[in-house]
């Protein structure tokens, strides 16, 4: 039991995406004394959830804000224009937080792991990703190749030559390095087994392996490194990237704290890169230095 | 019960102490070892004492050796042609050869022509096609091959020295490695992904094979140091993604998956050379997972196979003709790994 006093948050979720207003509102069940949800739309809410797949996102965003939401929490992000994220995160500077709801890269056991793992991808020989989606659609084999480069991107400083070597209408597969790494992503759908994604960060020395799944709230992330002694897991965490982010919008907007994850400039970046590979797919993409708004 | 089928092995070296030794040890009542052969006599002779076999140093004597029923053969793959014809010439009742079938396809072919001609059944050396969960599971995959639009085999092994060490004690250790190759060089990187693709792939391209029919473009080449791969070819719009790398200090991983429209295959191998039993099979649906796992690895399969097939109680499961289109497909993505790698294909 909580004995600190905590302050509640009012939130609006998004009735246009009927996916994602259910999602949040079984995820704030989890936090009741940090957030109640109003019926009421956006205006009024401390927080608003606005769906990037709506079209008219960005101006459901400028009007919670105008009028008076502490904190946006972008649900769906991969469906947004990059373009409009970086304006928006410039024109709400100091005004409002906004979050992004990323299901794989804000995951709380992987951003505790990610360090070491960073560490051991820049000697790796081998590093191999693979999401499955919810659907059979370019959005969808598009959003998970960015939900990869949102966990890959933090382990490199750059990556060379990322190609998409295969695209049709159930996979992508691209194809890169980062300096001396091979670098393989690939995106799949759908999977009778559910959405998740695996990832294998391999070096002579040392093997990691990651599995993201993502087909119930709080499915563990088991992330296990291999090594000449044996095995070694983090600990199982029942908790989803979701629950994460919204404790810190929560801490962020109540404490002045703004640790995320998984931030705006990093969803920019990552979708810039996307939109880059998925539109190079015939010559390669030479993608170096992420920047200094990357993290 | 019928009297052991008397196996000659052509060939002393690592494959036939570690693995056919050992494998043929644990089925003493269908196959027993009776001569070895190897260039090498003194080799030769001590692995087949070990065996209470007798041991010559050359392969004639080998096959005029009556007590020689079936034959191994486990050379270098640029003699498996002549071997196998000179096995089927001499009226031997089954050949056991192993990979790689041969090194070209003329000589491929060569063996399954003679083999058809004679009547004599050759098995193909190939652990993962005759593993009994990868066989049993494929009587309840259904479609899957049908639908599947993606598969991958990732191979993440150990050094072969260390499974090998595990498996016996090694007469006569492999020579000492040359000069490291220069892998800046993209001739030395192709050669070593070809060496990949038919060396350590070929265990899985026949099961690959099952859901992609054809090689019909290879996406992506690339040399994976200190030895490995990534691969991606395509057949229509199905791809397979193959990804190696070995030796590594960690806990082997060899899986095949395939993904289709309703059904997942996930296959988990053991590694070469050691008793571990059999993979373990499982298929996934929306509502339910079933699993396969046996106490027999692919090589006991393998043997127990051509015991049957020796002794007239089956009929070969895998034709010799579908060994030589396996080898044209593993070729055809080493060819094409070759082109993207050194440039010649844009």
């Amino acid at each position: 039991m909580s004995t600190k006093t905590t302050t509640t948050l009012t939130v609006a979720l998004d009735t246009s995406d009927l996916a994602a207003a259910a999602l949040h509102r079984a995820v704030l069940a989890s936090l009741p004394q940090r957030f109640l949800i109003t019926e009421k739309q956006s205006e009024g809410a401390d927080i608003a959830v606005i769906s990037g797949r709506d079209p008219s996102w960005i101006d459901r965003v400028v009007a919670a804000v105008d009028a008076g939401s502490k904190g946006i929490l972008l649900a769906a992000p991969t469906a947004v224009d990059p373009a409009q994220i970086r304006h928006l995160a410039i024109r709400f500077a100091g005004q409002a937080i906004v979050a992004v709801d990323a299901r794989f890269a804000a995951d709380p056991t992987w951003a505790a792991a990610r360090a070491e793992i960073a560490t051991g991808a820049r000697t790796a020989s081998l590093v191999d990703s693979m999401v499955t989606v919810e659907d059979a659609t370019e959005d969808a084999l598009f959003g998970g190749l960015v939900e990869q480069l949102a966990v890959l991107r933090p382990l490199f400083e750059s990556f060379d030559h990322l190609t998409c070597v295969h695209h049709s209408p159930r996979q992508l597969a691209v194809v890169g390095n980062s300096g001396a790494v091979a670098v393989s992503l690939t995106a799949s759908a759908p999977s009778v087994s559910g959405c998740s994604l695996r990832l294998d960060v391999v070096s002579s020395v040392r093997r990691w392996q990651a599995h993201f799944a993502d087909d119930a709230l709080a499915r563990p992330t088991e992330i296990t490194v291999y090594d000449g002694t044996g095995a070694r897991s983090r600990p199982w965490l029942y908790a989803s990237a979701h629950r994460t982010t919204w404790l810190q919008l929560h801490a962020a907007i109540t404490e002045e704290a703004s640790v995320f994850h998984y931030s705006v400039a990093d969803l920019a970046t990552d979708l810039e890169l996307a939109h880059r590979v998925f539109a190079g797919s015939a010559t390669p993409s030479h993608i170096r230095n992420w920047g200094s708004d990357s993290k | 019960m019928s009297k052991p089928l008397g196996v000659g092995i052509i060939g002393a070296g690592p494959v036939t102490q570690a693995i056919h030794l050992p494998t043929l040890s644990t089925l003493n009542d269908r196959l027993r070892v009776v001569h070895i052969m190897d260039v090498n006599a003194e080799v030769g002779a001590s692995v087949a004492r070990r065996s209470d076999a007798r041991s010559s140093a050359d392969v004639q004597t080998l096959l005029d050796d009556p007590a020689v029923e079936v034959v191994a053969i486990c050379s270098p793959g640029q003699f498996h042609a002549g071997q196998v014809e000179a096995a089927t010439a001499a009226g031997k009742r089954a050949i056991l050869c192993e990979k790689p079938l041969a090194t070209t396809v003329q000589e491929a072919q060569l063996i399954a022509d003679v083999s058809t001609k004679t009547g004599v059944p050759v098995v193909v050396g190939a652990m993962h096609v005759y593993d009994p969960a990868f066989v049993a599971v494929q009587q309840s995959w259904g479609d899957l091959p049908n639908t599947a639009a993606l598969v991958r085999v990732a191979a993440y092994l150990t050094h072969n020295d260390e499974m090998v060490d595990l498996a016996t004690e090694l007469v006569a250790a492999p020579p000492a490695p040359g000069s490291p190759p220069d892998l800046a060089s993209p001739q030395v990187r192709a050669s070593m992904v070809r060496a990949g693709v038919l060396g350590l792939a070929t265990h899985n391209l026949p099961l690959v094979r099952h859901f992609l029919s054809a090689v019909d473009e290879v996406l992506a080449a690339e040399f994976v140091s200190p030895f490995g791969y990534q691969l991606t070819f395509r057949s229509g719009n199905r791809i397979a993604q193959l990804l190696a790398l070995m030796p590594g200090q960690w806990r082997p991983d060899w899986s095949l998956r395939v993904w289709g429209r309703e059904v997942e295959l996930q296959v988990q191998f053991p590694p070469s050379y050691v008793l571990a039993g059999s993979a373990t099979a499982e298929l996934i649906r929306a509502t339910s997972r079933s699993s396969w796992r046996y106490a027999h690895n692919g090589y006991q399969a393998e043997w127990l196979h051509l015991a049957d097939v020796a002794e007239g109680k089956s009929e070969l499961a895998i034709g010799v003709q579908t060994a030589v289109d396996d080898l044209l497909y593993a070729l055809a993505l080493a060819d094409g790994a070759d082109a993207l790698i050194l440039g010649k294909q844009s």
